[in-house]
């Protein structure tokens, strides 16, 4: 048993990628809950370098709260993996760092250990379901569409804390691309941040970072992403700059919930401010 | 620039001096920095890091150091495992504490304190939500931030 975590941006900007994630997790009888007592996980870059203090606090409430459950946590986001996964591992591991967050709990009743397991659900799949029982479940191969992988820096890095895929080479996102019968594009720089981070204070900087990012994309019939930060910077980046051959932006579970034969209606693809239904239409992926 | 001996050991409040003092400034940070390849005259980390371990208090007062995007690659990279983006969290939060930082930082707390969320739920997101068979009961979080806050030294 799980208990997912979608998130401010999926579950208040992007509910079709929750809904994409659902319908995955059921599809391979994955049990989960969810809990409506959650608050931001809080934003690894923001709330971190607001006081990183209040980031810890936050966070350790959201671990608190499902080690009561005694599930592990499984997050659709780079970002809320990085905070809560850290944040998890920081409980554990740092006794004077975990005192203190009890005792701003203490008259709440709540206590926390750092004791769950916290997963990206791209990682658990990966780990704990396997690529053979997803292949299983393929039921409408993406044959002919070339993707292009763009894993994110939080699903791998800090690798100190993250525990995951080669933070310098990853290769997990390429070999789920692979199960969808999709075809993997290889780029230089995959490993390259999308450039969200710095979008609020130095817009210039983080435009830059996206387009270098997307220029070495034109071959695709679109870009992979398993972040709503990196999704939106992509979305945003190509709107702003008024790019004329736009590249359609998905979020994995959208591909994988379309491969297990889910509808396109069903998982709000409709949505995307890049059109990416037409792509999908031209490779006989929608009717 | 000034060298400050009480602003080194501010940082230090927040940054093993340990961690810091591994730092032989090679560079190779900068190298795999995808802000500096584009922008080596707006973000520096070898520079930030020394000015930092110095004691030039002046690189709180600047905006380079809300232009990493912390994306680890210098971390990963680093012969001596220096977490640079670690010590951009601390020079962050000491930016915020003494008024320096731009509104820009600001802005997206100001939102967690209102919603306990970066953003809360317009009726428009519900909608999208019901139509797609999800949960569409999203409540804000106010009151949880609140607490925390007043234990944490409260409002700044």
């Amino acid at each position: 048993m799980i208990t997912l975590y979608p998130g401010c941006l999926i579950e208040r900007r992007y509910p079709g990628f929750e809904k994409s994630a659902i319908s995955v997790m059921k599809n391979l009888d994955i049990e989960f809950s969810q809990i409506n007592d959650f608050t931001c996980c809080p934003d690894p870059v923001w709330v971190r370098s607001y006081d990183a203090e209040i980031w810890l606090k936050m966070g350790s409430r959201n671990i608190a709260i499902t080690e009561k459950e005694g599930n592990s946590l499984v997050t659709l986001c780079n970002g809320c993996f990085e905070t809560l996964n850290t944040v998890n591992k920081i409980l554990k591991n740092d006794e004077k760092k975990r005192t203190l967050v009890n005792q701003t709990f203490s008259e709440e009743g709540i206590t926390v250990e750092g004791k769950i397991d916290v997963y990206h659900l791209l990682y658990f799949l990966y780990k704990e379901i396997g690529i053979d029982r997803i292949k299983e479940k393929v039921k409408t191969p993406l044959e002919g569409l070339k993707l292009a992988p763009h894993p994110g820096c939080h699903f791998s890095r800090p690798s100190e804390f993250a525990e995951t895929d080669d933070p310098l080479n990853p290769q997990i996102l390429d070999e789920m691309i692979k199960v969808l019968g999709a075809e993997v594009l290889e780029y230089q720089d995959k490993t390259e941040c999308c450039g969200l981070p710095v979008f609020v204070s130095d817009r210039e900087i983080s435009l830059s970072i996206a387009n270098n990012k997307l220029d070495k994309l034109l071959e695709t019939d679109g870009v992979v992403v398993i972040c709503p930060s990196c999704f939106m910077q992509f979305e945003n980046a190509q709107i702003l700059g008024k790019r004329e051959n736009k590249i359609p932006v998905f979020y994995y579970f959208e591909l994988l919930a379309l491969a297990m034969g889910e509808k396109p209606e069903n998982l709000g693809l409709n949505f995307h401010r890049v059109n990416v239904l037409d792509v999908l239409k031209n490779k006989e992926r929608v009717p | 620039m000034k060298v400050s001996h009480e602003f080194r050991k501010e940082v230090m409040k927040f940054f093993e001096e340990s961690k810091l003092n591994m730092c032989y400034q090679c560079g190779k940070c900068s190298s795999f920095c995808p802000v500096f390849w584009q922008h080596p005259e707006k973000f520096n980390p070898r520079k930030i890091i020394e000015m930092a371990s110095i004691g030039i208090e002046d690189i709180i007062k600047k905006p380079d150091i809300w232009r990493c995007t912390t994306c680890y690659e210098c971390v990963e990279n680093c012969p001596q495992r220096v977490s640079f983006v670690e010590l951009i969290y601390a020079l962050r939060n000491l930016s915020i504490k003494k008024g320096f930082a731009p509104k820009e930082a600001l802005d997206e707390f100001e939102s967690i304190k209102k919603y306990g969320f970066i953003m809360t739920a317009t009726d428009r997101i519900k909608k999208i939500r019901q139509s797609l068979g999800i949960d569409s009961e999203i409540e804000d979080k106010k009151e949880i931030i609140e607490k925390i806050l007043a234990k944490t030294g409260g409002e700044k």
